[in-house]
């Protein structure tokens, strides 16, 4: 849309800065150069005075109103600068939570480290036996003296192993019901009687962690939000992830399509001589598009009237499904050698595989489904 | 920048047709009056004309409200929801192709709701110019209309009584549906370049399916909260939620492309990649939602009893007002036809 002259001047800023600093190398795979790289790259930001745009001023980040974030965002994206990768948790959660409900010791001890790329986070929430149904984490905090001894076992953990600190959702009160009793604490993964072991994801990578915990000790001082007042902590902590934090990925997956379309308007196999495929493709192409027009819609009406938290489960749901669609034709557009891992034209073969995180992180398909049937058109709970 | 939302005073445009709307043309009138027979309606025109539906756009001299896209979208959206005549669509778009190419006569009149405008569909590829011909359907056609039809070239009136017309049976009772030989001079034509009516006309459409997908997600939902099976409501029933929280994503999703198109025109962009995008989207999901609420309903849906039925027909109708869907695809996609 038409910027204003302000708006103008920002985009150019942005531009400008970001072609001048972005990371010259490709991004690690994996590894301690990948987070080598990522703590780097948000050092710059940091230091160019792009870090936290949407944080506060008064807590060290930019403070830009939702326009200029979507700007941002926008510029990033099409300058193609590395994610934030392991500093996603950190950025997105760990920090925007601390800014709501963290005491000033708790802000001034991390919201700076974090912002500077000096902290890397994880997030501690899923249980084996606590997934869809978070509220049943079983993990158990005892309190003795000024501290918390903690011990149980976490999956899924993003970046565990790289991690310096960890949101953590553990069990204080087992009497009470379950969305009681819960605290969201902070867990310096260094701490004695943490053990950690990688898990490799169906691409092939690894990606995530399993994380035990015996008799590991939190001072109190690190609880969140009060004790046994952590779930509440915790939706705070969801409804960002499940929000504005997707912006960037909402644009590189449009340009996903874009590569779509190139890759089958170059492919010597004619793949536009088929209706089925440029149907898929225009279809994909408007879908995308939508995307981008209804989260617009989302930040002009955060702007002017505010939003109900659960009004995010809509893009998420919408975002993750076509994700999966995207993810899927584009693997089907490499034909038969799709078996091989190979990428072309900014398509890669692994993306399909990588894919079916979107509809089960973050809360499955299902837990947005029920969230916008029971909280915006007010079904009936089961 | 972006400011998609509508702003208040356009907001309470929207209501006051919808509220119109609601009185005195709800969707109930076409239920049938006798057990074989729906009724055909064009609606209560004049009370359309009173309500300044066909001269939205139009200037304030020739009867109009000198108004843009965005109440457009927002008016047809409850035009949509109502299942107003393709012919109340037809006009509106005759008013402005007419007020463009300056017959300002045609274009006051079609506001005053002395001439009507009936929508015409390019069958197999027509020839659209100043001489119009080929195989078409009219739908909600009449003695003194003009038809309108577009396509990649341009936009055309022709005269109805012109069409060598046979009716032919609609799956739609409630419409009338004809097919037309046309070989004839338009009456007005503009070309794409001159003015792209078709980008108006994405825009109009999708509006018209985001409300048939946001309204029938409605009457989804009253159901799923009001009938019982098993001792508990349907709406608690995890197959019904979800189901209904898809059709939920979709009619927002629709309404926003539809919005952003919208917008897009009224801050002076050419805004077809965004029109053909809505309408699109808005008939994919218009359709895919009724198709899940035939399913939600049950067997009463199945019958000609309950209106679910009248919906899809209609959102069908509006996907194909446009033209091909392969073509459009191409287009969109930017490649030449093969």
């Amino acid at each position: 849309m038409n910027d204003t002259e302000q708006e103008r001047a920002f985009r150019e800023r942005a531009r400008t800065w970001l072609e001048a600093n972005k990371p010259k190398s490709r991004r690690p795979e994996d590894g301690s150069e990948m987070v080598a790289f990522d703590r780097e790259w948000q050092n710059t930001l940091f230091c160019g005075g792009w870090a936290g745009i949407a944080w506060p001023k008064e807590h060290g980040g930019q403070g830009l109103p939702l326009n200029l974030q979507l700007i941002w965002h926008e510029e990033y994206a099409r300058s193609a600068a590395p994610d934030a990768g392991v500093n996603w948790i950190a950025l997105n959660h760990a920090g925007p939570t601390l800014i709501e409900k963290g005491t000033e010791e708790q802000r001034t001890r991390h919201l700076d480290a974090i912002l500077s790329g000096r902290e890397v986070w994880c997030q501690g929430f899923s249980e084996p036996g606590a997934g869809s149904d978070l509220a049943s984490v079983q993990t158990r905090g005892v309190v003795e003296g000024d501290e918390l001894v903690v011990n149980g076992q976490k999956i899924w953990t993003t970046f565990g192993n790289h991690a310096d600190y960890q949101e953590l959702l553990i069990r204080t009160d087992p009497t009470a019901p379950k969305h009681k009793g819960i605290s969201w604490v902070i867990c310096d993964m260094r701490s004695p009687g943490i053990s950690i072991r990688p898990i490799h994801s169906l691409t092939g990578k690894q990606h995530f962690c399993e994380v035990f915990y015996d008799n590991v000790r939190i001072p109190l001082a690190n609880v969140v939000g009060g004790l046994d007042n952590g779930w509440a902590t915790a939706m705070a902590t969801l409804g960002f992830e499940r929000g504005t934090g997707f912006i960037t990925e909402q644009i590189a997956l449009a340009r996903t399509v874009e590569a779509m379309i190139a890759f089958a308007k170059s492919s010597p196999r004619r793949l536009f001589d088929s209706d089925l495929v440029a149907d898929r493709l225009a279809t994909l192409r408007a879908e995308v598009t939508a995307l981008r027009s209804f989260t617009y819609l989302m930040v002009s009406r955060i702007d002017s009237e505010g939003l109900s938290p659960f009004e995010s489960s809509v893009t998420r749901l919408y975002y993750a499904e076509l994700t999966k669609r995207v993810m899927k034709f584009a693997y089907e557009l490499f034909g038969q050698s799709r078996l091989q891992r190979q990428e072309s034209g900014g398509l890669a073969s692994i993306g399909y595989l990588d894919a079916f995180r979107y509809t089960i992180a973050a809360g499955t398909s299902e837990i947005q489904r029920n969230i916008i049937a029971e909280k915006l058109l007010h079904l009936p709970k089961a | 920048m972006l400011t998609l939302l509508p702003t208040a005073e356009q907001l309470q445009l929207a209501d006051a047709v919808s509220s119109h709307l609601a009185a005195t043309m709800p969707v109930s009138r076409l239920l049938p009056k006798s057990p074989r027979r729906l009724t055909r309606d064009r609606g209560d025109w004049g009370s359309l004309v009173d309500l300044g539906l066909f001269g939205v756009a139009a200037p304030e001299e020739i009867g109009g409200s000198g108004l843009g896209t965005v109440e457009e979208a927002l008016i047809n959206r409850e035009v949509g929801r109502y299942l107003l005549s393709s012919a109340v669509l037809a006009s509106q778009l005759g008013c402005r192709l007419a007020t463009h190419a300056g017959k300002t006569d045609l274009a006051a009149s079609i506001v005053a709701g002395e001439r009507r405008v009936a929508l015409g569909i390019d069958v197999d590829g027509c020839q659209i110019g100043e001489k119009c011909s080929g195989t078409i359907q009219i739908v909600d056609g009449a003695p003194g209309d003009l038809v309108i039809l577009w396509n990649g070239n341009g936009t055309a009136l022709v005269p109805y009584d012109a069409v060598e017309r046979e009716e032919v049976q609609s799956q739609d009772d409630t419409i009338g549906l004809e097919s037309g030989r046309l070989d004839a001079p338009a009456t007005v034509f503009l070309s794409t370049t001159q003015y792209d009516l078709g980008r108006q006309a994405s825009i109009l459409i999708a509006a018209q399916l985001a409300g048939i997908a946001d309204a029938v997600m409605q009457r989804t939902v009253e159901h799923a909260v009001t009938r019982r099976q098993f001792g508990q409501l349907l709406g608690a029933f995890q197959a019904i939620k979800h189901k209904c929280a898809d059709m939920k994503v979709r009619a927002e999703v629709a309404w926003a492309q539809t919005l952003y198109a919208a917008q897009a025109i009224e801050a002076g962009q050419p805004g077809a990649f965004e029109a053909s995008a809505a309408k699109q989207i808005a008939a994919d999901y218009a359709i895919l939602t009724v198709e899940d609420s035939v399913q939600v309903h049950g067997a009463i849906a199945y019958t000609a009893e309950l209106d679910i039925h009248l919906f899809l027909k209609r959102a069908h109708l509006l996907a194909v007002a446009s033209g091909d869907r392969l073509r459009e695809n191409r287009a969109f996609l930017g490649l030449q036809r093969v």
